[in-house]
């Protein structure tokens, strides 16, 4: 079971990681594939997270999780096909 | 498809009104199932395929127009977007504090639930008023759907997602409206878990949707 307390550690995980998404967007001004790649693994951590832990799908059957973590595959799977034919143009 | 949005409110609204009906009693469920109702996980997954369906028509449109996505993209205001972020990621700890308030056997339990559920709707309500003024914002400058191929993908694109905001917050009004009333307890929440989980999946597709809007370049 999720407590508070490790409800609040994700928040404020999750904090940092927008945070580093925003600094990453800052710093990096030229882009690029290796910006998009270090953000689209941000967001799959933070998307992990909500759905492990506020979702509550932590501990449920592998279907479930399995559905999740395939959806989140298969759209930064996408994203990162897109973005690479991008940079090829 | 404001069609098809406007009859899923209607339907999602017709389902956040009947969560103050009676209910199944939580422990119904089996252990090994997610949160809440059955109906809402494939709702939740077939939105999700629709925003991944979104995603990727985003990205590989705009491989095809990489210098026209990058100059427009530096029109956007990265900042109000990063504040969405902070609105809904919080909203969503706040709804998940609810839902492990409600599970809490103590007397002020549902006292307790209703103020998590408030500050939840609170921050929703943040992340409405800053999008609003981010279409005002773009409106006032003459932006619209048929500007170029970048403006039209953000607006249908973020507009579909600030439907769900809007359709997420009748339902924890609901939901917050019930627990005030007392309508949820620790054996009995299933429907405020049900609510819930909807809320969560909007914020998880804003946190896929902010960085490649915004920020990937």
């Amino acid at each position: 079971m999720n407590t508070p307390r490790k409800l609040t550690i994700v928040w404020l995980v999750l904090l940092a990681a927008t945070g580093l998404t925003v600094a990453i967007g800052e710093l990096d001004r030229k882009g690029g594939l290796s910006m998009t790649l270090a953000l689209l693994a941000i967001a799959f951590v933070k998307s992990e997270l909500v759905a492990s832990h506020f979702m509550g799908l932590r501990g449920t059957s592998l279907l479930w999780r399995g559905l999740m973590m395939g959806w989140l595959i298969l759209v930064t799977t996408l994203l990162t096909i897109a973005f690479y034919m991008g940079s090829k143009t | 498809m404001a069609l098809v949005i406007r009859g899923r409110i209607r339907g999602m609204t017709a389902a956040a009104l009947r969560q103050t009906q009676p209910e199944a009693p939580s422990h119904a469920y089996t252990h090994g199932h997610p949160p809440g109702d059955l109906a809402i996980w494939v709702f939740i997954f077939a939105e999700l395929l629709v925003f991944a369906v979104f995603f990727a028509a985003y990205a590989f449109a705009r491989a095809k127009n990489v210098a026209l996505f990058n100059e427009m993209q530096g029109t956007l205001n990265r900042s109000t977007g990063a504040l969405n972020t902070l609105f809904l990621i919080t909203a969503s700890w706040f709804v998940a504090l609810a839902a492990a308030a409600i599970k809490e056997d103590r007397p002020d339990a549902s006292r307790r639930t209703a103020r998590w559920l408030a500050a939840g709707i609170v921050c929703g309500a943040g992340f409405l008023v800053v999008k609003g003024a981010e279409y005002a914002d773009k409106l006032a400058q003459g932006i619209n759907l048929s500007t170029n191929t970048f403006y039209m993908f953000y607006l249908s694109l973020t507009f579909f997602h600030f439907m769900h905001v809007i359709l997420g917050m009748v339902i924890l009004v609901a939901i917050w409206l019930k627990t005030r009333r007392g309508g949820y307890s620790a054996g009995d929440h299933h429907g405020l878990e049900t609510g819930a989980s909807y809320w969560h999946m909007v914020d998880l597709v804003w946190i896929i949707l902010f960085p490649l809007v915004y920020v990937m370049h």
